[in-house]
């Protein structure tokens, strides 16, 4: 593989005399675009089949080595899962936790991820182990306590200072959302990324007797750009694909998310698979819109503004 | 630099945002909470989903029609997992919905703990009316804990087609184990180099279904799982090694099928519906796809070794918790999904066995020339079920011991006499 | 002087002060979704709580069981095996994507929406065709291996080679997270580094090998620490190809952890085999470091 990369990477404006060397870039370029090419394809290969059973009939769906091209544009199964009463109000649940969970994500990652980094202060190196520790704690095993956590928030839900009496954040979106609001990875992530950006850029500006927020806010968040937009994808997906908790933390249809709607419809052992994979390459539409746009930051917003390639 | 201050406003927004919302989380948490259960609604967790989603649909819609009174709030989850996560959780924050539909096994564990409602007393129902082996599901410790509300049940499922390409008569199935061999040999297609073509006979592709497979031929042998009083595991006697060895020379002496053959996700694999294996266990819930797939499909009921039939049901079941709020609403709602009516209604539309006897006679069932098949094959379950609390862990003993057998790592005899060891010591701890 | 040192400590004293300040949300929110839960864990890994009967104190008894749980020794080999398979691939694969598509030229934008396209697709759908390339008589992997001279392979169907298969999978599904984690590492090298290095007449491999490898170490540090807590903590993936078979060989700690506690409801234990996979983890994640920096070195 590392022939890709080097014949990649002389993808380059030539400026060669010789003829001899003004074509070896050309070809280069050429195996370079193909392996590119091939390894796309084999990447794809399974999201093509994704949106190709979307559009099968029924009879194709079982057909064996599975076709990559549908033989028609069965257009029916969009429409079933468009049309399924509850998917509105899923869309609607599933935005307003993926968008809530990253905007959190974004905040409270970065905040806590550049005291790491940059802040000096005690503890600072137990925080740091016990995030990258929290980090290993397997979710599984969190189910049952985080619910009756959740439950017990002291004045929520007709709770009373003890937690007692009512039903917390079940429910809630807060509820939802709050086992996902700051995760350890994002932490850890901004963390990582905040110390990499040369110390200089801060300093300047603590000599000139900036607050840390305004530090934080006014030159580092902006130099963490590609992070943060890695950050907001990672949340995003991971909250838009979550299931565990939208489904442990609420017992009302009026909350369900897309990916609990995803669930229903692939349920049994006679499930309809082309109308799931409808559903299942909807559902994937906003994360690759999301990508698209964050992608941008990921590789246009860097320390060094200049020139890439 | 010019860049990154051009497009801070973005940055900004999303962790004011945030900030703001991390703030009302914080802060106004008792505004957002909502209460859960009003004293008057029937809170009821569903597990009709997938294709029965319709027939529960309509169910509750008709008891809503008949009952406004009781006020009913129903939830629908996918799978029984799921719903069992749901239960175990809701039971420990007092959150528990008055009556909830499950597969049978996890009822067990939950009556086991003793939180679940005896409904034998509290049905104002004749239970002698409903079928006997599907009942028997929910009974354990003395008392009825879940009331079934259809069942699945297995036969032999066959593609026509390929049957009759080989020269076979798809209106004579197999009646013994012999016959039912034959046929898989003649079903078997292999390439010159021995690449499988259509197995005659596919086995299994999980756990599950291993020891489904192997618990339908362990009956067929005249065997069953455990003692009758539920105490002892039997299926290591000489009618399992006789059902293990059965599979294991189909599959190395006839070579019907080979193992793992049409592994994959959800039955998209399925070697039967995409015409790569003549015969299979069959349930009523593979009709639905067969036929969309476009397969033949046939149903005959599954050949003891020497004549007569075996089957197995699965019945999913109510359940109330012991302390549900509106356990009167709860029990209504079972006596009115039992009625003739509804159980015709819910069998037609989702395809499965009615639990009461008389719906299952009904011709509205008997015209669904599939269903009534299926409601045929579950007439030969045996009347007795493995209803044990640890029936779960007996699936995955016996799966693993059915397999280690098949793969030869183990002959057949120690494979079910150390699994048989390992039930005792479950079975045992209680 | 007294006053001087007092407002010299003042400064640390707010410095302490801001830095927890910035800290609370979060660790407000870790404390209320995994630490406490974390510690309930560990209480519960000493009693036989089922959340349905009585429960009981049983001190070591749950761990001790571990010791000779011969399907929960074999869970963690599997795992271990597996991580072991995914996380240096998918690290080297990612970089060199990214370093593949950080450069200006047409299409770079849909090359690297593609190489993202695995993380998107439904686990099913990606079920499907990897069990069609694995599968046996007329999958592409055994034709791939009979063009080469080399026998087919029963891939799934193996308990010797359904992990190995399923690494390949799951390099494939993660690579592109690491494709973009180091896309935007990259953007944090001055631009200047190269050049030098290319006047120095270095070659690309050099290069790579010498400035953006070694430049990159912060986050390949938070790749690989990822990586082996995700591949450790894996399950759907893994169930939807091959349910945990053939044969137990592809069983995996968090599977056999949910099957204890939410199938079996003995919640005891299973805290016991969480606490247990979570030192696995640390161990892990502490050998990946010192490799990490002796490489470095």
């Amino acid at each position: 593989m590392s022939t890709a990369t080097s014949d990649a990477q002389s993808v380059a404006p030539v400026s060669a005399a010789s003829r001899l060397a003004a074509l070896r870039p050309v070809a280069e370029a050429v195996v370079g675009y193909g392996l590119l090419l091939f390894a796309a394809f084999a990447t794809m290969a399974p999201f093509l089949w994704m949106v190709s059973t979307s559009f099968k009939t029924d009879p194709e769906v079982f057909r064996f080595p599975p076709s990559f091209v549908p033989q028609g544009l069965v257009w029916q199964n969009y429409l079933d899962v468009i049309n399924a009463p509850d998917t509105g109000r899923q869309l609607i649940n599933s935005l307003i936790f993926a968008l809530g969970s990253t905007a959190s994500n974004l905040a409270f990652c970065s905040l806590a991820g550049y005291a790491l980094a940059r802040m000096q202060f005690r503890g600072k190196t137990l925080v740091f182990a016990l995030v990258v520790g929290l980090l290993m704690v397997p979710a599984q095993s969190q189910i049952v306590p985080v619910f009756l956590i959740v439950q017990k928030i002291p004045f929520a839900g007709g709770n009373d200072w003890l937690g007692n009496g009512g039903t917390g954040l079940l429910n809630t979106y807060w509820g939802m959302i709050l086992p996902t609001a700051a995760t350890p990875f994002g932490i850890f992530l901004m963390r990582q990324f905040f110390t990499r950006i040369p110390i200089e850029y801060e300093e300047s500006a603590r000599l000139d007797g900036a607050r840390p927020f305004t530090i934080f806010w006014r030159i580092l968040l902006p130099l963490a750009r590609p992070a943060m937009a890695v950050l907001g994808v990672l949340s995003f997906q991971s909250a838009w694909n979550e299931f565990i908790w939208p489904l442990i933390l609420t017992n009302s249809r009026d909350m369900a998310t897309l990916q609990i709607g995803l669930q229903l419809l692939q349920s049994g052992p006679d499930a309809r698979w082309n109308v799931v994979m409808a559903m299942a390459t909807l559902i994937t539409m906003p994360i690759i819109v999301v990508f698209l746009f964050a992608q941008r930051y990921v590789i246009d917003g860097a320390v060094t503004s200049g020139v890439k390639g | 630099m010019s860049t990154s201050i051009k497009h801070r406003g973005l940055n900004r927004r999303e962790l004011l945002r945030g900030v703001a919302g991390s703030a009302l989380a914080l802060g106004l948490t008792g505004v957002a909470g909502r209460a859960f259960a009003q004293d008057q609604q029937l809170v009821f967790w569903s597990q009709f989903a997938g294709s029965k989603r319709a027939a529960g649909e309509a169910l509750e819609a008709a008891f809503k029609a008949a009952h406004p009174e009781r006020n009913l709030v129903s939830t629908l989850y996918a799978e029984p997992p799921q719903l069992n996560e749901k239960i175990l959780t809701s039971i420990n924050g007092n959150t528990a919905p008055d009556l909830f539909v499950q597969h049978w096994d996890y009822n067990l564990t939950y009556a086991a703990g003793d939180r679940m409602l005896d409904l034998g007393e509290a049905l104002d129902v004749d239970m002698t009316a409903l079928d006997p082996s599907l009942l028997a599901y929910g009974h354990i410790n003395g008392a009825q804990y879940s009331v079934p509300m259809y069942g699945t049940s297995r036969g032999i499922g066959f593609n026509r087609a390929l049957v009759t390409q080989a020269g076979l008569d798809p209106d004579a199935p197999p009646t013994t184990w012999a016959e039912l061999r034959e046929w898989a040999v003649a079903l078997t297609r292999r390439a010159e180099s021995g690449l499988l073509e259509v197995a005659g006979f596919s086995m299994f592709h999980n756990d599950l279904e291993a020891w489904e497979t192997f618990t339908i031929f362990l009956q067929g042998a005249g065997g069953s799982l455990l003692s009758d009083d539920l105490s002892t595991p039997t299926f290591a006697g000489p009618e399992g090694v006789k059902a293990l060895t059965f599979l294991y020379d189909l599959l190395y002496a006839d070579k019907v099928t080979d193992l793992g053959f049409g592994l994959g996700p959800g039955g998209l694999a399925s070697p039967f519906n995409t015409g790569r294996a003549a015969m299979i266990i069959a349930g009523n819930y593979s009709t639905n796809n067969a036929l969309r797939a476009g397969i033949e499909f046939d149903v005959a009921p599954i050949p003891m070794e020497g004549g007569g039939f075996t089957s197995i049901v699965d019945p999913f079941c109510y359940a109330v918790p012991r302390d549900a709020r509106n356990t009167e609403g709860a029990v209504a709602f079972i006596e009115f999904a039992l009625s003739p009516e509804q159980q015709v209604a819910f069998a037609v539309e989702s395809k499965n066995v009615p639990v009461l006897k008389s719906a299952q006679q009904d011709p509205a069932v008997q015209a669904d020339p599939y269903l009534s098949k299926f409601v045929h094959t579950a007439s030969f379950a045996p009347a007795k079920a493995p209803a044990i609390p640890a029936f779960s862990r007996l699936v995955t003993i016996i799966a693993r011991a059915v397999q280690e057998a098949m793969f030869n790592r183990t002959s057949v005899e120690n494979a079910l006499t150390s699994a048989a060891a390992e039930v005792q010591t479950i079975l045992d701890r209680g | 002087m007294t006053f001087r040192s007092g407002a010299a400590d003042a400064p640390a004293f707010n410095q302490n002060l801001g830095a927890y300040l910035f800290l609370a949300p979060a660790l407000l929110i870790l404390f209320l979704s995994l630490l406490l839960p974390a510690a309930a864990t560990i209480g519960m890994s000493f009693t036989d709580i089922s959340f349905l009967r009585p429960t009981n104190f049983v001190g070591l008894d749950n761990y001790l069981r571990l010791l000779s749980d011969g399907r929960f020794q074999q869970a963690v080999f599997n795992t271990s095996y597996y991580t072991l398979g995914v996380t240096l691939p998918t690290m080297v694969l990612g970089l060199l994507a990214a370093v593949a598509l950080n450069r200006r030229f047409p299409f770079r934008v849909a090359f690297r929406t593609i190489f993202y396209l695995p993380v998107l697709t439904s686990l099913i759908a990606a079920a499907v065709v990897w069990v069609y390339i694995y599968e046996p008589y007329s999958g592409p992997m055994n034709g791939l291996l009979v063009s080469l001279g080399l026998p087919p392979q029963p891939w799934l169907q193996s308990p010797n080679l359904a992990m190995t298969a399923l690494i390949i999978m799951a390099v494939w599904r993660d690579f592109g997270t690491a494709m973009i984690i180091y896309l935007a590492g990259l953007q944090d090298i001055p631009e200047e580094i190269y050049e030098a290095a290319r006047l120095d007449g270095a070659g690309k491999f050099a290069i790579l090998r010498r400035i953006t490898v070694p430049m990159l170490s912060s986050v390949t540090f938070y790749l690989m620490i990822i990586l082996i807590v995700q591949s450790f903590q894996v399950f759907g993936a893994i169930y939807v190809m091959t349910g945990g078979g053939p044969l137990g060989s592809t069983e995996t700690i968090v599977f056999q952890m949910y099957q204890t506690a939410f199938g079996y409801t003995e919640f005891g234990y299973a805290a016991a085999m969480s606490t247990v996979l979570f030192f696995v983890i640390l161990l892990f994640s502490i050998v990946g470091t010192k490799i990490m920096r002796k490489g470095e070195a």
